[in-house]
């Protein structure tokens, strides 16, 4: 059993609250990937798992066993840090074998543990080498190398591959999933990039300065965010979020309205607070604007810029009156995604359309008011069974 | 002129850059140095005139007890000042825990350095004056009589390098103080995820980041007890009978106080030899760990 708990973590410097009463229970074998914006508190929560921080109030357990009070070496956890952090002086061999030398292992078990661990990560012709005479992802390597060799039962990672070039981070992206799913152990990913976030997750932890926004399944995430921040975050590009406001409110349903936007009647859940003439917020991906003007509603709009990706475009759009608030280029566009072939140049009139299913409602606080819809995308990594 | 200057300025401006030094050091250390040498193999008092003396000094010295008693003086200061870096170390460790009330001890520990090796010296003979120093009443106090250290020639050596020990461990503190300071903490965070502690994170994580350090702390060391002087100068004056006196103080008395400046600088000579055997170590030392660093 290598499943971690998190009790409340409370963690302050000075006065400013760091870690707000954060919760967490990652199952025996999970993949927990921590996204958020910069300085919201993400390495210092790995830290205070591994117990480089000490924290101010709450409970670690990991495998069934309270750790709190322990030492880093005790917790039965190995971490790899984003600097790397190998030692300079050591060959790579001593660098990956020195947590089981510190536990007083004998020499032969040592070399064993550390031959198998270069081999996973196909290292060993470094073995002999100093970290000075290796790249950035042979460096890398070796630090994730260092973490396998103590066998732990929970993995940590402070962005790993944000030093790495993006064709390398690709490519060890993939490597370390496919590490996680032959070791079988817990891992905690802390990373600031989406794309990690998304495609190696079982589940995704979304943080905001200290306090957690919303913990589930990238899919779930993506689908039901629980915030207008929670929808913010995730997507590239982000979501579109126009102000508009509350014109009719019955039992199930809500009707918003505001200038140059048709009335849109949207499906609230049960416990959404809202009334009419309130302030509300709607949010629609990129994805779900189309260009050809197809969809429950229309309007129309003058293309801003077209960013052409091959595969796909990203096209901006000018369609005031209507504004989005926040929006990608600051100009109040709306943006759209689609496929790559389209014709449209700038300043083209076209009508866009999208679908009111496809529409989020956020009330001013930010709570998302529409009712949860099924995830029919397929993108989520194979769930371990627990 | 300016066309001249234009096509010579790309080797004009690092002479000027380099002259000072460079004239500063053939003036001051070169041809001193060599004038020295040069009259290491005279007889001159200092006013008169200078009379051809071959190798007659370096004769007399290889038959002077008063040299060898010097020369053993130097080994012991130098082997005794060997445990200025390692307290350093552990005084530089011991406040740098975060612990309140840390900041006054550290300034403490920094007062012998802003004294002046001669205060230091004063401060130290009152220590150790038998009837009324501080080191006498600690004896008294536990119904002893204090020896009087400074005019104990089996002792004395051994007196005045405590004195001097002083502001030179804390000289090496604040080196390591420095060093502490630049330790990368990703490092420390690994060591601790990895089980070390203590001794063990000391050993292999710590002290190989303090290499540098280290090594300039021996070497600054290593020359300050070569050039031991101020101290015996203000302690004990080389006395009782020579018995705590250095080369370096050997040399001063021979030519200042007793006008025999060609027996002075062949002393000087040999204090030159053993130096320059030292620095040419450190030099070797520090290029290779400089190609080691690159
Ligand atoms: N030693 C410290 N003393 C005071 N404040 C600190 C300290 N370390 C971190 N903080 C503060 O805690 C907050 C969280 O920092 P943390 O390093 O956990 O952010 P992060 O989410 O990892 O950000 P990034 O994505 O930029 O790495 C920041 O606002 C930072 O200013
Ligand atoms: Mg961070």
């Amino acid at each position: 059993m290598n499943d971690l708990e998190l009790n409340g973590i409370t963690k302050r410097y000075g006065d400013t609250t760091v870690l707000a009463d954060i919760n967490l229970t990652a199952k025996d074998k999970e993949f927990i990937v921590v996204v958020g914006p910069s300085g919201c508190g993400k390495s210092t929560l790995l830290k205070s798992i591994a117990g480089l921080e000490s924290i101010d109030s709450g409970q670690i357990l990991i495998g069934g066993r309270d750790v709190t009070r322990e030492e880093p070496g005790d917790r039965d956890i190995a971490m790899v840090f984003q600097s790397y952090a190998l030692y300079p002086h050591m060959t790579v061999a001593e660098n990956m074998g020195f947590g089981l030398r510190m536990a007083g292992r004998p020499k032969a078990e040592i070399q064993k543990a550390v031959k198998r661990a270069a081999e996973i990560l196909q290292i060993n012709d470094y073995l002999a080498m100093r970290p000075r005479q290796l790249s950035g992802g042979q460096r890398q390597r070796v630090a994730i190398g260092r973490a396998i060799t103590r066998s732990p039962s929970v993995f940590l990672f402070d962005e790993p591959l944000s030093n790495l070039d993006a064709a390398l981070r690709t490519q060890m992206r993939v490597e370390i999933g496919l590490l996680y799913r032959r070791l079988e152990a817990t891992m905690v990913y802390v990373t600031h990039d989406q794309v990690e976030a998304m495609t190696m997750a079982t589940r995704i932890v979304l943080m905001n300065h200290g306090v957690v926004e919303q913990i589930g399944t990238p899919v779930e995430l993506y689908t039901n965010p629980r915030n207008r921040f929670v929808a913010g975050f995730l997507g590239s590009p982000r979501m579109n979020f126009i102000s508009t406001r509350a014109v009719e409110v019955a039992d199930g349903s809500a009707v918003v309205d505001s200038e140059g936007l048709a009335r849109i009647r949207l499906d609230i859940h049960n416990e959404a607070r809202v009334a009419v003439g309130d302030e509300v917020v709607i949010g629609l991906r990129p994805e779900s604007i189309r260009l050809d003007g197809q969809g429950d509603h229309q309007l129309s709009a003058r293309i801003g810029l077209i960013e052409q990706l091959g595969r796909e475009a990203i096209a901006y759009l000018d369609a005031a009156p209507v504004r989005a608030i926040e929006s990608e280029n600051g100009l109040g566009h709306l943006t759209a995604q689609t496929d790559g072939r389209i014709t449209l140049r700038r300043d083209d009139a076209v009508s866009i359309g999208f679908d009111a299913a496809d529409v989020y409602l956020f009330d001013a606080e930010g709570k998302t008011l529409t009712s949860a819809r099924t995830a029919d995308i397929r993108s989520e990594p194979e769930m371990v069974d627990a | 002129m300016k066309t001249l200057w234009r096509r010579h300025r790309c080797w004009l401006w690092p002479v000027i850059f380099l002259a000072p030094g460079v004239i500063l050091f053939w003036g001051v250390i070169v041809a001193s140095s060599a004038q020295s040498l040069a009259i290491s193999f005279f007889r001159w008092d200092g006013f008169g005139p200078m009379t051809w003396a071959g190798l007659s000094n370096y004769v007399e010295l290889l038959h002077d007890p008063q040299f060898y008693t010097s020369l053993k003086n130097n080994i012991i200061w130098l082997v005794m000042f060997m445990a200025a870096p390692p307290l350093g170390l552990a005084i530089a460790l011991l406040v740098n825990q975060q612990i309140r009330g840390m900041r006054l001890v550290k300034s403490l520990f920094f007062m012998p350095l802003v004294m002046s090796q001669v205060a230091v010296g004063v401060v130290f003979a009152w220590f150790y004056d038998p009837t009324n120093g501080l080191l006498a009443l600690i004896f008294k106090a536990i119904g002893a009589t204090a020896p009087a250290l400074l005019s104990n020639p089996e002792w004395v050596t051994v007196a005045v390098v405590i004195a001097a020990l002083w502001p030179q461990v804390s000289f090496c503190m604040i080196l390591f103080m420095a060093g502490l300071n630049n330790l990368d903490e990703s490092q420390i965070a690994a060591a601790r995820v990895d089980g070390a502690k203590g001794w063990h994170m000391l050993r292999h994580v710590v002290l190989p980041q303090l290499r540098q350090v280290n090594f300039i702390a021996i070497a600054v060391t290593v020359i300050g007890a070569l050039r031991s002087f101020d101290m015996i100068s203000v302690m004990t004056s080389g006395g009782p009978f020579g018995s705590s006196n250095v080369l370096a103080y050997q040399m001063y008395e021979q030519s200042i106080e007793a006008y025999r400046f060609g027996y002075g600088a062949a002393i000087a000579a040999v204090l030159f030899v053993v130096m320059a055997v030292f620095i040419a170590w450190y030099l070797h030392r520090m290029l290779r760990m400089e190609r080691e660093g690159a």
